[in-house]
């Protein structure tokens, strides 16, 4: 269990970069200013599936082995020292529920909160707050979950069951939009809370140190939630006490880590806990965010040692890096959950399969994947990285111009189509604009906020979209949640071919009643993915995105966690 | 006097009101603000369900006018509303960033003063000379490079290639320099052209022909009476500039990651977050108001044939 959350390091010496490579640094700044202070935010990497951890032995774990990043370490672990990571995004909240960017979340996860199972690298769940794993009750709707006993807040409050209950029945909350309400939805009183109860009949204090869940149906993948981010387990008292001001200015959990100190809109300081609960492992003394860095001057304040990691680079500063042999061994790499897909909605010319099938066969993943260079072309919608992932399941539509052309010809469009196709990614886009062009399709490409176009998705005028998924638990089931549902909600994501969606949505339907490792499940998970993949073909997947991080040499074991794509600071340690 | 600072706040309510209302029509034209509040990674489209109960929580989904009143009412009674992204009042935002943003204008302007009015009466005083065209030339390119590019090139020397000063960030007084030097630069330019100009007019007046009639020398009759007058226009300019830099150096603070308004105001455009674009539109209109009051007070007060008319 400790072994699935431990890392390595790498690392090389700091080079002196020549001018020509410090001035592209600098002006790439400069494009960067401007770009900041014009462009909008734009999306980059979506998420929504998932996969599995596995709690039992026999499940496949891939994701192990592609978790690897960076090497063992070599000296040994001592306490001290600082990490600072940079990131180009600020932290809006410390509210474990309300953690949902990036940066809200690695904070939340890895310093602040605990939950009461967490996801190791190599994705397996492993109980945190709990003391051991859930009985479940043979109808699979029960959950009993035993605490660990003496568990201290920060403010010194010993973790009971009523925090755990008061955390989930707060999620719940409607006056509290919150992203963790979609994941808990399927527990017993959560539709009495959008009526006015005050509390979750689903949860229940069966004393101080246990907690049950119930469930109004089954579904496999629910002791999977208790590991996603969001559901740290926070204080009632200090909750209630400390009023709008709970995960901005009072911000309490069990974590390794407390918040000394945030500067809106520059640097979180946090310090270790020192009645940590679990204390092995964590060597650093402090942990320090500095937020709103342009992706340039990361990369300029990395190579200056102002800091141990640095999230953000522009893609040409990552091709320079990793052809450096004084820099490339500095950085953190492993896989994550982060894949990119197109959609594509139901509306001339993409109503026609055969457009559609010849949109998937035009494009070269390759040429994207290596224009990105943190990226690894992709034929298919669940990642690699999950413990259950299938590399059998074949995708018909793979990149062949030659076919596609055949296709456009076969199709009612044979002359020529247009759409229109909103991205943020414009590498991608310039791409996909020249090899749809190649088999007769002219792509308009649109940019910008995602606010201003959402409307033009749902009514399909905009016929096709960049996406992008990343896995709040280890389990293809997510992906398939809110896209493939045939009802009267209009979304932006949801597939538009409706009566081909209600299949597999009868299909994700059966799976939630499957045991979570079972060959039935993994194998009606694969037939889902088949049937998108070949018969609806509104979704073509493109790249998964490989993490790298730029790391320092004098630090080891910052492992990349492939969930979030960010350094696990556990096991983290300095040899300054 | 009293009628005419009357007249002129008037004004500024009335510019702040119009101000804001546009500021919030734009917000909301250019997309829905909940869809981008709404906690989320980048790139991940928000559940519709979710962002329809965070547009509940907060308002947002009541008419635009309703909304607009609401946010006058609260205003008027002091209340600056809750920052949608940061859950924290507006207000405090701006006590945590304002003063960034004060302490940087503050040090621009008086570096720019301090550098640009001695230039400005030398190139005066040397008109026509080798010292007076090379002054020029460079102020002249100061001024048409933008603030931006000439923060990088002093970043590219200053921070990277002789590592000097701190790249980016707060912290230490040395944080401070290059920011300051980029927006002090091209006002300073600014400062020596227009008070060399004024210089060269005053000379030929009469009451300097005058003085060296008498046989004062002219390098006496330029400080002692030309620089005085030639100082009025400055003083405007310097008084309206203060004014604009209190409202934030948008793309200096951008590069140097400096946590001011500015900044703040960028984000607060790119997350639609209401009540802060409102905060920063309503400061910027009372700042350019006061400003502009501020350089007709001391416009009468430099000059005694300026009177003002309520």
């Amino acid at each position: 269990m400790e072994d699935s959350k431990k890392k390595s390091g790498i690392h090389p010496p700091l080079s002196r970069r020549g001018f020509l490579k410090a001035f592209g640094a600098t002006s790439a700044l400069a494009t960067g200013a401007l770009l900041a202070a014009c462009a909008p935010t734009a999306p980059q990497a979506p998420s929504e599936s998932a996969q599995p951890a596995a709690t039992d032995s026999s499940a496949q774990v891939p994701a192990a082995e592609a978790t690897t990043a960076p090497a063992a370490a070599e000296g040994q672990p001592k306490s001290g020292g600082r990490y600072r990571i940079m990131t180009e995004n600020d932290v809006q909240t410390l509210d474990a529920p309300l953690a949902f960017n990036y940066e809200d979340w690695w904070l939340s996860s890895f310093l602040i909160y605990n939950r009461l199972y967490e996801f190791g690298i190599d994705l397996k769940l492993f109980p945190a707050l709990a003391a051991d794993f859930p009985q479940i009750s043979d109808d699979r709707l029960t959950y009993t979950i035993p605490l660990r006993k003496g568990i201290k807040f920060h403010d010194g409050q010993e973790l009971t069951a009523e925090d755990v209950k008061f955390s989930f029945d707060r999620i719940l909350d409607p006056n509290f939009a919150n992203q963790g309400s979609q994941f808990v939805a399927i527990l017993a009183g959560a539709e009495e809370m959008k009526n006015g109860a005050k509390e979750l009949s689903g949860v229940k204090v069966i004393d101080p140190y246990t907690v049950s869940f119930t469930l109004t149906k089954p579904q496999s993948t629910f002791e999977l939630v208790f590991g996603v981010a969001t559901f740290g387990i926070v204080p009632k008292k200090a909750v209630e006490a400390a009023g709008a001001d709970w995960g901005t200015k009072t911000v309490i959990g069990t974590g390794p880590y407390t918040l000394r100190d945030w500067k809106i809109g520059e640097r979180l300081t946090f310090e270790r806990f020192p009645d940590y609960w679990d204390k092995d492992g964590y060597y650093l003394d402090t942990v320090e965010m500095d937020v709103k860095i342009p992706p340039e001057q990361q990369v300029l304040r990395w190579e200056n040692g102002e800091a141990e990691y640095a999230i953000g680079y522009p893609s040409p500063e990552l091709a320079r890096i990793m052809d450096d042999p004084n820099l490339n061994g500095r950085l953190r790499t492993g896989p994550t959950t982060i894949f990119i897909y197109l959609s594509l909605r139901n509306g001339a010319p993409l109503d026609d399969v055969n457009v559609r099938r010849a949109v998937a066969m035009a494009i070269d993943k390759q040429v994207i994947a290596d224009k990105k260079r943190n990226a690894r072309a992709t034929d298919r919608l669940h990642q690699s990285t999950l413990p259950n992932f299938n590399p059998n399941v074949k995708n018909n539509y793979t990149y062949n111009p030659e076919e596609a052309k055949k296709l456009m010809a076969a199709s009612q469009y044979k002359d020529g189509a247009k759409l229109s196709f909103y991205t943020f990614d414009k590498d991608l886009a310039e791409s996909v604009q020249a090899d749809l062009k190649e088999i007769g399709i002219e792509a308009e490409i649109l940019t910008g906020d995602f606010a201003a176009f959402e409307p033009k998705l749902v009514s399909g005028e905009i016929q096709m979209n960049t996406n992008g998924d990343a896995a709040d638990y280890p389990d293809p089931d997510q992906f398939y949640t809110a896209k493939y549902v045939c009802n009267e909600r209009q979304t932006s994501f949801a597939s538009s071919f409706c009566d081909q969606a209600q299949a597999v949505r009868d299909m994700l339907d059966q799976t939630l009643s499957l045991p979570l490792n079972s060959k039935e499940r993994n194998d009606l998970l694969d037939k889902m993915e088949s049937t998108v993949l070949n018969d609806i073909v509104d979704k073509i997947p493109i790249y998964e995105r490989v993490a790298y991080g730029l790391g320092q040499p004098y630090i080891q074991g910052d492992v990349i966690h492939p969930i979030y794509g960010l350094p696990v600071i556990e096991g983290a340690f300095s040899t300054k | 006097m009293a009628g005419f600072l009357l007249r002129r706040t008037l004004f500024i309510l009335l510019t702040m009101l119009a101000a804001s209302g546009i500021a919030f029509i734009l917000t909301f034209a250019s997309g829905d603000p909940a869809t981008m509040l709404v906690p989320r990674r980048e790139g991940e489209i928000p559940d519709p369900e979710i962002v329809a109960q965070f547009r509940e929580q907060y308002g947002l989904d009541q008419p635009l006018p309703v909304q607009y009143v609401r946010y006058v009412e609260q205003l008027l009674q002091g209340n600056l509303g809750t920052s949608l992204y940061y859950r924290r009042p507006v207000r405090d935002l701006f006590v945590d960033k304002f003063p960034n943003t004060l302490l940087l204008a503050v040090l621009a302007v008086i570096t720019a003063l301090v550098i640009g009015l001695p230039v400005g009466a030398l190139a005066a005083v040397r008109r026509n000379t080798l010292t007076d065209r090379i002054i020029v030339i460079i102020c002249a390119v100061l001024i048409a490079v933008p603030a931006f590019l000439l923060a990088l090139v002093l970043v590219f020397f200053a921070a990277f290639q002789w590592k000097l000063l701190p790249m980016s960030g707060t912290g230490s007084p040395g944080h401070l320099v290059l920011p300051v030097f980029s927006v002090a630069l091209p006002l300073a330019a600014g400062y020596v052209l227009l008070l060399r100009t004024n210089m060269l007019n005053q000379v030929n007046s009469d009451y300097a022909r005058t003085a060296r009639a008498k046989g004062l020398l002219a390098k006496l009759v330029a400080i002692r009476h030309v620089l005085p007058n030639a100082l009025i226009p400055v003083a405007t300019v310097v008084s309206l500039d203060f004014a604009y830099l209190l409202t934030g150096i948008v793309l200096v603070e951008s590069v140097f990651s400096y946590p001011g308004i500015g900044l703040q105001a960028l984000q607060a455009v790119r997350n639609r977050d209401v009540p802060v674009v409102m905060a920063t539109v309503l400061l910027g209109s009372l700042l350019i108001g006061i400003g502009s009051l501020a350089a007709d007070l001391v416009i009468a007060r430099l000059d005694p044939r300026i009177r003002l008319r309520g």
